[in-house]
């Protein structure tokens, strides 16, 4: 699996982007945490297209009904 | 592709770490550092001369890591900046000069301001991203003067 990255972007004022690639669903959201907390304050969050994939697990949800035909 | 986060620095730090950020952001913009200086003689340094004094916002110096009226002296032409801290603790720019309208002095002050949060934020995120096992792919400063930093985690 490719390793996940950050590009990180500090303007001349200080403001900070970071673009936080190849992690998906709670880790991105925990890495995004995690630099919050280390950097400071929070303008801006956006999700992209990865986060809301999940990782590699399917869930089949499966029902059985009892179809057995009234005597 | 994840997400993008937009951030601003809290530079709430003691004293060695934020006047390293200052000395960065000097390198950076070619001010030369006169000397650490106490209040009285940077009162000396800038008698008679214009003076703009801004606050670095989100800031905080903690106390008990510098001396009262400890400050850096940096210069670049005719313009003096001294880099402090104010009676709240925050960390306060002022610009100096005989020859610049206050708003040139402000304008220098902010710019000075930026850079040293700029100085500070890379050197506390990189600090803290090497602690995690991270690895430095790509670093530039751009045209714009920003840095741009590509880390593998």
């Amino acid at each position: 699996m490719e390793r996940p990255e950050l590009e990180i972007t500090i303007k001349k004022n200080g403001k900070m982007q970071v673009h936080i690639k190849g992690v998906k669903g709670q880790r991105c959201v925990a890495m995004a945490d995690l630099l919050k907390e280390i950097v400071g304050l929070e303008d801006d969050r956006q999700y992209t297209s990865d986060h809301y994939q999940q990782d590699g697990a399917v869930r089949i949800h499966t029902q059985v009904r009892d179809q057995r035909p009234n005597a | 592709m994840g997400a993008i986060l937009v951030l601003t620095p809290l530079v709430i730090s003691s004293w060695p770490a934020i006047s390293a950020a200052a000395m960065g952001a000097a390198a950076a913009m070619g001010f030369s550092v006169v000397g650490g200086a106490t209040a009285e003689q940077a009162q000396q340094k800038r008698a008679a001369k214009r003076k703009v004094e801004s606050e670095l916002p989100n800031s905080e110096i903690f106390a008990e890591t510098m001396t009262r009226g400890q400050k850096i002296v940096i210069q670049r032409d005719d313009v003096t900046i001294e880099i402090g801290q104010d009676e709240r603790g925050a960390c306060t720019v002022s610009a100096c000069s005989d020859k610049r309208t206050d708003s040139e002095l402000r304008q220098i002050g902010e710019e000075v301001g930026g850079r040293i949060v700029q100085q500070f934020a890379y050197h506390k995120l990189m600090t803290e991203l090497k602690r995690r096992n991270a690895s430095i792919v790509e670093e530039s400063v751009m045209q714009d003067q920003s840095i741009q930093v590509r880390v593998r985690l």
